[in-house]
């Protein structure tokens, strides 16, 4: 054996957990529903493609995404995304000052107030899109 | 029971680089994905905005933009790289355990493939 190699041998403990553990705790719940938002952005981003591959079909194919689009199931559909979409929000802005901490000095930048910037970003960057979207060139 | 490892046994994570791809789809999934709901799947659609928003003429110019091209490939790619990381992980917390050779080729090489599509697309949707 080269001395790279090291032989390890070990009796693993595996403590038994149902697949429902989440279920048995709030705060677990609030983490599956977070991780669970992602389903529904990935649906979207492939909807989005869908939308990329029918506008590079030409018109006439675009026209029927766009049509499909008012399908009273795909509206209920992104109205739970928008949601969910939010909730990353929340959730996403909440973790960022746990991972980045911001220090002059002694002097450590509270929590809410990194909160509070990317909401101003959120505020704007969504005016931006919404903005450009709805009224440049309508 | 007893496991016997080698050195060879403990590779390199590749975390570091879908934990970075994560990172920046998260916060373009935070910026940017609620206003680009609301405006191609909600506002139009219950009749907030006018349909004029969703013409082909004015969606096909942002598309053939290079800056459009930009946005559209950002946001799709690092959406799905973001998404499938989580569903990935989330999977594994439900108990439903796939080797982790494989889940790297359905998820993290899936969504390579998807955003492949979307570059070729949107050659495909010209300048």
């Amino acid at each position: 054996m080269s001395t790279s190699e090291k032989t390890i041998y070990r009796k693993p403990y595996v403590q038994n957990q149902s697949a429902s553990w989440w279920l048995k705790n709030k705060f677990y719940i609030w983490y599956m529903v977070r991780e669970g938002t992602a389903i529904f952005v990935f649906l979207y981003a492939l909807i989005l493609m869908l939308g990329l591959l029918r506008l590079a079909q030409g018109e006439a194919a675009w026209n029927a995404w766009v049509a499909s689009l008012s399908n009273p199931a795909y509206i209920v559909f992104h109205g739970i995304a928008l949601i969910a979409a939010m909730y990353h929000v929340h959730t996403f802005f909440k973790m960022f000052p746990k991972v980045i901490v911001i220090r002059f000095g002694n002097w450590k930048m509270p929590e809410s107030y990194l909160i509070a910037g990317q909401w101003v970003g959120f505020v704007v960057c969504t005016a931006v899109i919404l903005g450009i979207g709805l009224f440049v060139g309508v | 029971m007893t496991i016997r490892k080698t050195a060879s046994d403990y590779s390199r994570s590749h975390e570091p680089i879908v934990w970075g791809l994560f990172s920046a789809g998260g916060v373009i999934v935070a910026f940017f994905i609620p206003a680009l709901i609301l405006l191609t799947s909600l506002l139009v659609q219950v009749g907030i905005a006018d349909e004029a928003v969703l013409s082909f003429d004015r969606v096909q110019s942002f598309a053939q933009a290079w800056w459009g091209k930009l946005f559209i490939l950002a946001v799709i790619a690092l959406s799905l790289y973001h998404t499938v990381h989580r569903i990935h992980h989330g999977l594994h917390d439900v108990h439903i355990h796939i080797p982790d050779s494989l889940a790297i080729i359905i998820f993290y090489g899936g969504a390579t493939v998807l955003s492949c599509l979307v570059f070729v697309w949107l050659l495909a949707i010209g300048w």
